[in-house]
């Protein structure tokens, strides 16, 4: 075994510090105690003491190297000393500054943490730049959207036919299922079919196994350490047969590291592709390998040297060639890998859609705290600028120049970012869980990257170097003769600039309130508007395999219970649906409509309590009603037929015609960004939701009564159920987090500006205390010193109210925007924004004015 | 005047330093001065005190003695000199004639 060393750091020190002559016999005695502490008390202990011997012994005068001390260092030391005095003397400045900086640090060191973590997804793929992700363009009816999937064939033919693709692979995403190994059961949350060549494109690290053989063979499963060993604990898996989807055996035939968060493929198993070809695999999935089916993601790596466009402008051919029918609707495009994550918050049915706006949105808010924080510091600063002018003059007197004046003033500022990190750096360790859990990340602290570490700093020395350099210019520049005389000390300095400052605090006050009020009002109105079928009390579950295909039974033995009072059956559901079709009106085909299809049961409109405007609902007593449709206002008004109760609506391929039986009210199935679609909807025999009625006192019992069920149809799965009032607030996460984060932040910075006008106001009603004893000496009220005093706020106010308005205004109309039912945007924001600001505003300065008015004139003036 | 009078953990170094013989150095004397008087001392104080006793003249060092628990290095060894047991000498006598005056403490 090798002997622990003592720290290395405090070796460095020692040798650095003694004198050369005796540092071999310092340092041998040292390791001697240490080496001895070492054995009797730990090396913890052993280290600490190796610590404290070095720094007594550093403190030991006869001990320390004999430096020619020169005149900068006792300057140097000089500046440090009166740093030291000013911070004590000024406790209270001290302290806002500290605690402002401190705040605002924490923020951009979050943030920068996130982005870091944001930038680095996907990036550790070697062969990542040639990687591309097939997406296309679908136009529907002028309305043109983007879209991450493709079809299963298109892929293949692809490699085979463009020299410039070498290697295609398809990823398609089973999202969970139960593997079984003797008594041992285990859910897998991200299960894949992926092509074989997965491994050899991508870098996923495989543990066991050859790259290049594992996938090769039907019913050939990758599992990840985790799942691994969750399942065979201590045995070898390799080779071994396990129970999975659809209760089939497949052979584990290798195992991948687990996947790495910060990848946009995340999965826990994959299963060969080959296992899911009609008649060369078991799994038979026939819509995973036609032509037309979007439903999976197709990855293609091109050779070194070809280029994404010559591709891309092959492609209309190519889909004219193979998908006649949809050559028109569809334009497939190659969309970088390593843009996925960030750049396909508009791409539908990309797995990870984070979007740059968030990260701006962040990024904005932290860089705006900082300057909020930056500012108090200049402000404070050159308020304060007159207190210093005797000792700069005395300086200047004895020799200083400007320039060691400006560097004594900047190693103040820096002295007290220094300390602000610190305490920012401790900020951001208690707040990381909590910035976790909204933004959904996992970040931990270890993951700060070398590079990181050295732009913080860099950041931090430009913060010292930005909030010190204006006062130290100001102090710097002080006339020594004027300053001795005295004629300066009642002055103050930068008071433009100061008021600019304020401006621009109080703006971004204001804005970041606006901003919060109206984005609490949108998520409010979102969360609350009706969305035209009962979204309250429904508890919803997917059939297992087992289940959807014996769900009579299963249905008929859950109503038994009596707490289930009312039910429904669906393919869709209000939350999920991504079925569409291609309707013939009347059976023409050239007037195609193409509207979103929900495959349901005659219980569905009642049970969402769905209104029907014309003609009935479903019934499954008249048999005719399997080729019958019910369809929504938006599609009446897109076929715009007047009348639609027993007009035709003829289906591709071999389907029967449908003929209209029922008009249901417009309602809301996607999130309230998107206006309402057509919808045709058909009577089903093949249902795999269940939707079930609950009341608030019977949940338990409803949700009891279907586990007990679930078990006695189903030995494999496990029961996975949701309330849909949740689903569905669920799709407002990224605007429920913006508003958390903006709110958090906006209080954060009300109170860094509060801190700062508070510093500012004692000084500026130190500074005019004469001035107010003089008055009140000839009479004046208090109510007139107030307003002498609260004026110049009051005027710095308006101004800022004049440009954040606007400004806000702006930014809220754009945000808006994106939702295609919105709140109105309403001049009460804004009038509460400027309230709220007027009342913390005169509040903090009336403190301060309040006790210049009433304070005793006599006291003010006798010392004159 | 000539001061060569002692501190009292001077005194005592001098005494430790005596007592081992040809092998006094620091971490023996800091030990000494642990197990005997039951006295913690930071090894820097040890030190310091040393070098200040060898440049007052008490104690003459010589360099040798590395052994491997010290990384190698080697140890400085420090020896009373005549002085030093002169000095160790006049401060016991100052202190008997003082004793001899004291009713309570001569026997």
């Amino acid at each position: 075994m090798e002997e622990p060393k003592p720290p290395k750091i405090a070796s460095g020190l020692l040798k650095w510090f003694i004198s050369e002559a005796i540092f071999d016999e310092v340092h041998g005695d040292l390791l001697e105690l240490y080496r001895a502490r070492l054995d009797s008390k730990g090396l913890l202990i052993a280290s600490l003491y190796f610590y404290k011997d070095v720094v007594l012994s550093l403190r030991n005068v006869p001990l320390r190297r004999n430096y020619r001390t020169q005149n900068s260092t006792a300057m140097f030391k000089n500046y440090f000393k009166i740093a030291y005095r000013n911070i004590l003397k000024h406790k209270f400045y001290t302290l806002a500054n500290t605690i402002s900086l401190s705040i605002g640090l924490a923020s951009v060191m979050l943030i920068t943490l996130f982005v870091q973590q944001e930038l680095s997804y996907d990036n550790f793929h070697e062969n990542g730049p040639r990687i591309y992700r097939l997406n296309k363009l679908v136009d529907r009816d002028g309305k043109i959207t983007k879209n991450a999937e493709s079809s299963g064939l298109f892929g293949p033919s692809l490699a085979e036919e463009f020299p410039e693709v070498s290697e295609v692979v398809r990823v398609s995403q089973r999202s969970r299922t139960t593997l079984n190994y003797k008594e041992t059961n285990f859910k897998v949350n991200g299960a894949l079919y992926v092509d074989d060549n997965f491994f050899e494109v991508f870098d996923f690290e495989l543990k066991r196994g050859n790259p290049e053989e594992v996938l090769k063979l039907p019913m050939s499963v990758v599992l990840t350490e985790r799942v691994a060993t969750a399942l065979f604990k201590n045995e070898d898996p390799i080779g071994k047969s396990i129970v999975g989807i659809r209760g089939l055996n497949y052979t584990v035939t290798g195992i991948a590291a687990n996947c790495p968060k910060n990848s946009h493929i995340q999965f826990e198993m994959l299963t060969s592709w080959i296992s899911t070809v009609p008649d060369r695999g078991p799994l038979s999935i026939g819509w995973m390998n036609n032509w037309y089916t979007q439903g999976l993601a197709t990855y293609l790596m091109l050779e070194p040297s070809a280029s994404p466009a010559s591709v891309d402008s092959k492609l209309p051919a190519f889909e004219e060639k193979n998908i006649p029918e949809r050559a028109e609707m569809y334009d497939f495009y190659l969309q970088p890998f390593e843009q996925v994550y960030l750049g396909s918050a508009d791409v539908q049915f990309s797995p990870a859609m984070s979007g740059t706006k968030f990260l701006y949105i962040l990024s904005s808010i932290a860089l705006a705290i900082l300057l909020i924080a930056v500012f108090n510091y200049v402000n404070i600063s050159t308020s304060k600028a007159a207190s210093r002018a005797k000792e700069i003059g005395i300086r200047k007197v004895v020799g200083a120049l400007k320039r060691q004046i400006v560097i004594q003033h900047l190693l103040e500022s820096f002295i007290l970012v220094f300390l602000a990190s610190l305490i920012g750096a401790f900020l951001v360790k208690t707040a990381l869980p909590f910035f976790n859990e909204f933004t959904g990340r996992n970040i931990l602290l270890t993951d700060i990257s070398s590079s990181l570490v050295i732009l913080t700093l860099i950041i931090i020395l430009l913060i010292a170097v930005a909030s010190g350099i204006y006062p130290a210019m100001i102090m710097s520049g002080f006339k020594p003769v004027q300053v001795l005389k005295g004629s300066i000390s009642g002055k103050s300095f930068g008071n433009g600039p100061r008021q600019v400052l304020i401006t621009f605090q109080f703006v971004i006050t204001i804005v970041m309130i606006v901003c919060t009020i109206f984005i609490s009002r949108q998520t409010a109105f979102m969360n609350n508007k009706n969305l035209g079928y009962e979204k309250e009390n429904v508890l919803m579950t997917q059939f297992s395999d087992a289940i959807y295909y014996n769900h009579e039974p299963f249905i008929n033995e859950l109503v038994k219970d009596n707490s289930i009072t009312d039910y429904a059956l669906s393919q869709q559901t209000p939350k999920w649906s991504n079925a569409s079709n291609s309707y013939y009106p009347d059976g023409i085909r050239e007037k195609e409509v193409e509207a979103r299809t929900f495959s349901i049961d005659d219980r569905f409109l009642k049970f969402y309590q769905m209104e029907i405007v014309q003609g009935r609902g479903f019934d499954r007593n008249i048999s005719s009603d399997l080729t019958t449709a019910v369809i929504n206002e938006t599609m009446m008004e897109k076929l715009g037929w007047d009348q639609p109760i027993g007009r035709q609506l003829g289906q591709g391929g071999d389907d029967p015609a449908l003929t209209i039986i029922g008009v249901v009210k417009d309602f809301n199935f996607r999130s309230l960004h998107r206006e309402v679609e057509p919808i045709v909807m058909e009577m089903t025999s093949r249902p795999y939701s269940l939707a079930l009625k609950t009341r608030p006192d019977n949940v338990k019992e409803v949700i009891g009564a279907l586990e007990r069920t679930w078990e006695k149809f189903e030995n494999r799965e496990p029961l996975v159920y949701s309330f849909l009032e949740e689903d569905l607030k669920a799709r407002y996460d990224s605007e429920n987090n913006v508003f958390k984060a903006i709110s958090i932040f906006a209080v954060i910075s009300i109170l860094i500006s509060c801190f700062g006008l508070y510093g500012l106001t004692s000084y500026t009603v130190q500074q005019k205390i004469k001035e107010v004893g003089i008055r009140k000496v000839l009479g004046a009220k208090e109510s007139a010193v107030i307003y002498l005093i609260n004026r110049r706020f009051g005027i710095t106010l308006l101004i800022a109210l004049l440009i954040a308005i606007p400004v806000s205004y702006t930014m809220m109309n754009a945000w808006l925007q994106g939702f295609a039912y919105r709140i109105d945007l309403g001049m009460s924001p804004f009038a509460l924004a400027i309230l709220i600001t007027a009342l913390i505003t005169s509040l903090t300065i009336s403190f301060q004015t309040i006790k210049a008015a009433r304070a005793n004139p006599v006291k003010a003036l006798r010392t004159e | 005047m000539k001061r060569n009078h002692l501190g009292e953990f001077e005194e005592l170094l001098l005494l430790v330093v005596a007592s081992l013989g040809e092998n006094a150095y620091a971490v023996s004397v800091k030990a000494e001065l642990e197990e005997k008087a039951k006295r913690k001392a930071n090894i820097s104080a040890v030190h310091s005190t040393l070098y200040r006793l060898e440049d007052k003249g008490l104690l003459k060092s010589e360099i040798g003695g590395a052994t491997n628990t010290r990384g190698g290095k080697s140890k400085r060894f420090f020896k009373v000199t005549a002085f030093g047991f002169k000095t160790l000498r006049e401060t016991e006598e100052l202190r008997n004639t003082f004793r001899g005056l004291i009713p309570e403490l001569s026997k």
